[in-house]
């Protein structure tokens, strides 16, 4: 196969000019430029969702009703929710994948590069269509980004149809995306580097293209069977018709905890790719790496019944999945403990890739612990639906996902745009993030002890002082990433050049060509030992 | 709260002049034994989370400390142990197990419902919760009763807010102290979620499914909690409140809801004859409005459209039938959030409310309705108003119980007599649904061919004519509409159609004694 890859490679040499103006970006199937757009698409997502977010978190400042009706305060959490999962998370690790895969693996580009290009470019319908129901009669989604059936179905707004569709498109995306990874990872390694050769970001992408592969599938049968059962008279989820609304949930989470992987899987790549550079010292324990991440990607098809806990479940399957949930912890343990090790005994420098690995490491922890806590069945019944669930998802989403994005767009920067970023500028963004962002989800923990319900849009006075401080934290936190446009901003436009290898502890293959990256690299693939 | 440090530390340092002592930071550790147990767990788990919290990040502080390039650190070479591997996979599995065991075994007390002294329905709608007491004949909604002028501040007006904002409601849910009471939770419409801290019981209500969940409480008190699953708009506004009392207590506490009980009956029988002045109406009207409607389709009656329509000069409440008006208040309309309140406000009350959508906002109709024309219109669904039918002579339900008076229900008919009848009564009665040739329109509409009704016991068929399913909605109760002749004819055609062939045939005299059951 890699042969072939090769004589393709040299065909394509004729025409390598690109084109110019809109065109280059409409048609382009260069995986570097649809790399780029993902990841600008993917932040002007996360700005659109930071938007929505503040605007509840305005509502949220003082109790009572003051600028937000509480149909629209639903509609608000349930639009941050999508906007995030699938709008900022997700296509920006399929944009690190896209510029980096080809790069690590000594490939000329994806495999499947004009599935490439359309996977990217039906993405902003996706997102046009989803966002658009909110200057419609009906309104935008209002039912959470869970949609429970039969909120979702008999009682919805009229929204539905518009949610399903986007969904649809967004899955149609992720599993274009994902086969391109799996393909390309499969065939187009440059010769001799084996599987056990492959830098653990790859692996990590690997993994996390199967699970998804496997699980979109399953969320488009079950916003499928919504869709039927709101319009065409069917009752999969509908008790007076036959059918059962607790199997929505069996269904939207048999999809949803894999997600939840697909959201930190890549991030353990990056973190991993990043420590060891900046201690100058090999990651440790490469393999069990491997091992744990393929483990917890077997672990996430078996625990999803672990959202469902106050559904009613017979107490073998509770016992069953609190577990299963709790081996999760093994695997995850594993990791953190070997980059732990990695960075113990190395020879540290803290440059803002650094930091933001670092902080990962601290914070997704103590949102692993949180998680640990919620596994127990019986505690989870008071934490269930509570805030103490919301700073839990927080901590892994936005200290642990968003930080790796973070941390990995600063290591590759000097690469993809030819210069170094502000140290200055970039370490004010890490500082007011770290600080803003445990202003803003730490105190989440306790109004979810003190038993403040998630999403409602006015609460009881003893969670007056909290929420005032969340908010706080949330307008600080939105307006820190307006520091990191600058800083992406200001690096694209020039500074000081970079060298091919601006990180003197770096390796891969991805330091091998010049920065900025030509627009066509390993046209002849490398020899690896 | 160790493990917490960083941010602690810096959020800590930020705000000094907070009062934490009056905050609760930690779980509530609740009154029952339960409770109790689950504090007991989550603390357990919290000790383990710090413990380890403070040896990973201390390791990787020790690291960021000592051994950093700026400090002349030289990396070493060493990259994997196996020894190490196995020791950090081994020892969490022990600390698991160490959390596990007891877990389990405070959820295996958590789901044994056995034994219980005291069983109460609770089911939720939208917004509120409905308490059913199993054998006392005692029922109630439970709604907030925090005024709306609290936490409507849209237009910048903020009125004091009560102490128990939000967390309060009209009618406590009131159980015994030290007696095992079993909740039997279920939904009317969408997943509501029912929690009180206190107890550490949070269950989901489920349409068309019951869960069970229970509590022993050994104080009396007042118990607060919230609605914990996202169920629409005012998901926020629907709190739970439990008051446990003495066993003393609560005997009189049953006593009063009996005597309460009757006075409404007294009241309801007496509203029928009387005849209400519409000043009176309306004012009454406005009140039901402000606490049961405006939620919805706003005290200005313009509604949330498309949701909730307005109210204010449309059709319905101007120019369209009374009677339509009435029966939708009190049955609701299907598959929209718009509920039947036929079993929470009584006839006058909804009279009242009719009368009121019908004048006020400009509507000026006119139109004043009485409490014996709701009971004409709404028929035998109120179920209060039942025992009145006769007296009140309303026409169309005078001509069903005359038809019914007049029947010979010792007759015997044939087969074929009631094959024939029961065919023109099925074709007018069931046919829409279970479709002419009895096989119905799956799943809402069952087959009635070799169906386990029809070929199961006669008195579970007449039992599901008569009084419609309990299970599915769709099936209606035909008591009130068919004559016991006609059930019987179609009864007996259901069994014999359709190759059915039963060869059975049910007499008016069957249906007669199986209703009087």
């Amino acid at each position: 196969m890699t042969t072939e890859a090769i004589h393709d490679s040299h065909e394509h040499d004729h025409h390598d000019h690109k084109m110019t103006g809109i065109k280059r970006w409409l048609f382009t199937t260069n995986h570097k430029d649809i790399g780029t757009m993902y990841l600008w698409f993917a932040f002007i997502m996360l700005l659109t969702g930071g938007a929505l977010a503040m605007m509840i978190r305005v509502e949220l400042f003082q109790p009572g009703l003051q600028f937000i009706e509480p149909d629209f305060f639903n509609q608000l959490t349930t639009v941050h929710g999508l906007i995030m999962v699938f709008g900022a998370i997700m296509p920006a690790f399929t944009g690190f994948a896209n510029w980096m895969i080809p790069m690590m693996i000594g490939a000329p580009d994806m495999a499947l590069p004009r599935m490439n290009n359309w996977s990217f470019w039906i993405l902003p319908f996706a997102f046009s269509i989803l966002l658009a129901s909110f200057f419609m009669e009906s309104g935008a989604p209002n039912f959470g980004w869970t949609f429970y059936a039969p909120l979702s179905t008999t009682y919805s707004n009229g929204s539905t149809a518009f949610f399903v569709f986007a969904v649809h498109i967004m899955g149609v995306s992720s599993i274009m995306g994902a086969i391109n990874v799996v393909v390309t990872i499969m065939n187009m390694r440059a010769p001799g580097m084996t599987y056990m050769k492959m830098p653990l970001f790859v692996w990590t992408f690997f993994i996390t293209a199967y699970l998804l592969i496997a699980v979109m599938p399953v969320l488009a049968g079950v916003v499928t069977m919504v869709l039927t059962d709101t319009y065409f008279g069917t009752s999969f989820f509908n008790a007076a018709g036959g059918g059962d609304p607790v199997m929505f949930q069996h269904i939207f989470w048999f999809f949803g905890h894999p997600e939840v992987y697909i959201m930190i899987l890549p991030a353990f790549g990056i973190v991993s790719t990043i420590i060891p550079a900046f201690a100058r010292k090999r990651l440790f324990g490469y393999s069990s790496m491997v091992y744990a991440t393929a483990s917890i990607a077997f672990l996430s098809f078996i625990v999803w019944a672990h959202h469902m806990f106050t559904t009613g479940m017979p107490l073998f399957g509770e016992l069953f999945f609190m577990y299963c949930t709790m081996l999760i912890a093994i695997p995850t343990g594993v990791k953190v403990f070997n980059w732990v090790a990695t960075m113990w005994r190395g020879s540290m420098t803290f440059e803002v890739p650094m930091l933001f690995s670092i902080a990962f490491v601290i914070l997704f922890t103590i949102g692993g612990f949180s998680g640990l806590m919620l596994a127990l069945t019986p505690v989870d019944f008071q934490y269930h639906d509570t805030y103490f669930v919301v700073a839990h998802f927080h901590y892994v989403l936005v200290t642990g996902s968003l930080f790796s994005i973070y941390a990995g767009t600063y290591y590759w920067l000097p690469k993809w745009t030819g210069n170094m970023y502000s140290d200055k500028l970039s370490k004010a963004h890490f500082w007011c993030s770290l600080i803003s962002v445990n202003i803003l989800f730490f105190p989440m923990h306790f109004l979810g002890l003190a038993g403040m319900p998630r999403r409602i849009p006015d609460y009881a006075l003893q969670f007056a002082d909290f929420n005032k401080w969340v908010s706080i934290g949330g307008f600080a936190f939105g307006l820190s990433q307006l520091i990191f446009l600058a800083v992406v901003i200001k690096c694209i436009r020039g500074g000081e050049k970079a060298e091919a290898k601006p990180w003197d502890g770096a390796e891969g293959l991805e330091w091998t060509v010049p920065s900025p990256a030509p627009y066509h690299t390993f046209e002849k693939p490398p020899k690896i030992d | 709260m160790k493990r917490r440090n960083l941010s602690w530390l810096l959020l800590g340092m930020l705000l000094p002049s907070m009062a934490w002592a009056e905050k609760q930071l930690n779980l509530t550790k609740g009154v029952t034994d339960i409770s109790n147990e689950v504090y007991g767990l989550h603390m357990t788990a919290l000790y383990i989370c710090t413990a380890i919290g403070v040896v990973v990040f201390g390791a990787m502080i020790w690291s960021m400390i000592f051994h950093r390039k700026s400090k002349g650190a030289k990396a070493a070479t060493f990259h994997e142990s196996t020894k190490v591997e196995i020791i950090w996979t081994v020892v969490p599995i022990f600390i698991l197990i160490g959390m596990a065991i007891p877990a389990t075994k405070t959820l295996i007390s958590m789901e044994n419902n056995e034994d219980s002294e005291l069983t109460i329905q609770v089911t939720g709608s939208q917004w509120k919760w409905h308490y059913k007491y199993f054998g006392q004949d005692i029922e109630f909604y439970s709604v907030l009763s925090t005024p709306r002028e609290q936490y409507e501040n849209h237009n910048g007006e903020t009125s004091e807010k009560g102490e128990h904002y939000l967390l309060e409601v009209d009618k406590h849910l009131v159980i015994p102290a030290n007696k095992k009471v079993r909740f039997l939770i279920t939904s009317d419409d969408v997943i509501h979620s029912w929690w009180v801290p206190d107890f550490a019981v949070k269950q989901d209500a489920n349409p068309g499914f019951i869960n069970e969940a229970w509590a022993i409480v050994p104080k009396p008190g007042i118990y607060r909690g919230q609605c914990a699953e996202l169920c629409g708009k005012d998901h926020g506004f629907m709190p739970v409140v439990v008051e446990v009392k003495s066993e003393e207590n609560y005997a009189i506490w049953l006593e009063e809801q009996h005597q309460l009980k009757a006075d409404a009956a007294a009241a309801e029988a007496a509203s029928l004859n009387a005849t209400a002045s519409k000043e009176e109406l309306m004012q009454l009207g406005e009140q039901t409005y402000t606490a049961y409607c405006a939620a919805c389709h706003q005290p200005t009656g313009l509604g949330l459209p498309p949701a909730f329509p307005a109210l204010k000069g449309t059709p319905f409440t101007t120019t369209g039938s009374i009677d339509d008006h009435i029966n939708i208040v009190v049955n609701g309309r299907s598959g929209t959030g718009m509920q039947g309140y036929g079993k929470q406000l009584s006839l006058k009350e909804i009279a009242a409310v009719v009368t009121y959508e019908r004048n006020a906002w400009g509507n000026n109709t006119g139109d004043v309705v009485q409490a014996a024309d709701v009971q004409a219109a709404s028929g035998q669904s109120t179920p209060s108003a039942e025992s009145e039918v006769v007296e009140q002579g309303a026409d169309d339900l005078a001509t069903e119980v005359a038809l019914e008076t007049t029947e010979d229900l010792s007759k015997t008919y044939s087969l074929a007599e009631l094959m024939a009848k029961g065919e023109a009564v099925y074709n007018s009665s069931c046919a829409a649904c279970h479709q002419p040739t009895g096989a119905g329109l799956p799943p809402a509409f069952p087959s009635l061919i070799g169906s386990p009704i029809i070929k199961g016991d006669v008195s579970a068929h007449i039992d599901m004519v008569l009084n419609g399913s309990k299970k599915n909605p769709a099936m209606a109760a035909f008591k009130a509409t068919l004559s016991k002749t006609d059930i019987a004819a179609v009864i007996t055609y259901e069994r014999n159609a359709w190759g059915n062939d039963s060869g059975e045939t049910i007499q008016p005299a069957d249906v007669d004694a199986a209703s009087a059951k």
